[in-house]
């Protein structure tokens, strides 16, 4: 009779030690690469040239005008206002019309900081329709001109910039 | 002789479960409460603002550096074909949202003229990235 060898008994548990080596490793590699930033968004409508042409000549006695000097400084209409005090009157006037337009007019050298605050405090005080436009200070004191259209002020800002 | 009765003899290894159940706890808070970051081509600090909405990015995402630089889908595009990049990423569907992730430092000029430009290439939805305060 031929003897065979008994193998010796392998044990059936599972080896803890290789598990924890992966498991650690993958919890490194997610503490790494995971971010917890969360990033929002201002959410921004353009109208179709034709329609914003249009929307400017019917509304441009209605729409808000504010005016962002390089220094900083706000003004809404021709009146220079600290932030509380532009929030409050903003809120008044919106509050009478709530569709009422706002533009933001932003000099040459106001960074984008400062005028997506101006554009904050503009939703927070119940603003909706928000357009953005450069302007071009006509003299060294600042004497917003009235009535500037929308898309006077785009052509000037595409003809500086291409230059 | 007082017979002192031995303490029995404990095992000194740690446990080793708690140590599993602990590290799969983590494992798993990082993989559901975290997101893993896109590597960023160029860093950008983005403005604040209160009133942002989480939203998901968009279908094109353009990036404006500090320095003026533009970024199209985290590739570098040279201000002049700025334009015709985004007229063929709006091909077919002009109404994408395009998400506008601008460093705060930059001239608000400058970003006004690339909305400008995609205002003009035919885009309508534009998200512009903030962080909350």
């Amino acid at each position: 009779m031929i003897e065979i060898e008994r193998q010796a008994r392998k044990s059936k548990s599972i080896p803890l030690i290789s598990l924890i080596d992966i498991v650690f490793q993958l919890l490194i590699y997610f503490m790494l690469t995971t971010s917890f930033t969360r990033s929002e968004s201002l959410e921004l409508s353009l109208p179709p040239a034709i329609e914003a042409a249009k929307a400017a000549k019917q509304d441009d006695s209605l729409t808000l005008h504010i005016y962002i000097s390089n220094t900083g400084e706000t003004f809404l209409e021709q009146k220079s206002l600290g932030e509380q005090e532009m929030s409050r009157e903003l809120r008044s006037l919106i509050a009478l019309n709530p569709d009422r337009g706002v533009l933001v007019l932003s000099a040459a050298e106001v960074p984008v900081k400062v005028l997506v605050r101006v554009m904050d405090r503009i939703y927070t005080a119940g603003g909706k329709n928000i357009a953005v436009a450069d302007w071009i200070i006509p003299a060294a004191a600042p004497k917003p001109v009235q009535n500037i259209k929308p898309d006077d002020d785009d052509s000037k800002t595409t003809e500086e910039d291409r230059g | 002789m007082v017979d002192i009765p031995r303490y029995k003899q404990t095992t000194r290894e740690p446990g080793m479960m708690p140590m599993i159940n602990v590290v799969l706890l983590l494992l798993t808070f990082f993989l559901v409460a975290g997101s893993i970051e896109k590597f960023e081509v160029l860093h950008v600090e983005l403005p604040v603002a209160k009133n942002g909405k989480m939203l998901a990015d968009g279908q094109v995402v353009v990036v404006l550096g500090a320095q003026r630089e533009i970024l199209v889908n985290d590739e570098f595009i040279a201000p002049s074909v700025f334009l015709t990049t985004i007229q063929e990423q709006l091909q077919g569907n002009p109404n994408k949202i395009i998400t506008l992730r601008a460093d705060q430092r930059l001239p608000a000029t400058f970003m006004i003229y690339v909305m400008n430009q995609i205002k003009a290439a035919g885009g309508t939805n534009i998200s512009l990235i903030t962080t909350p305060f």
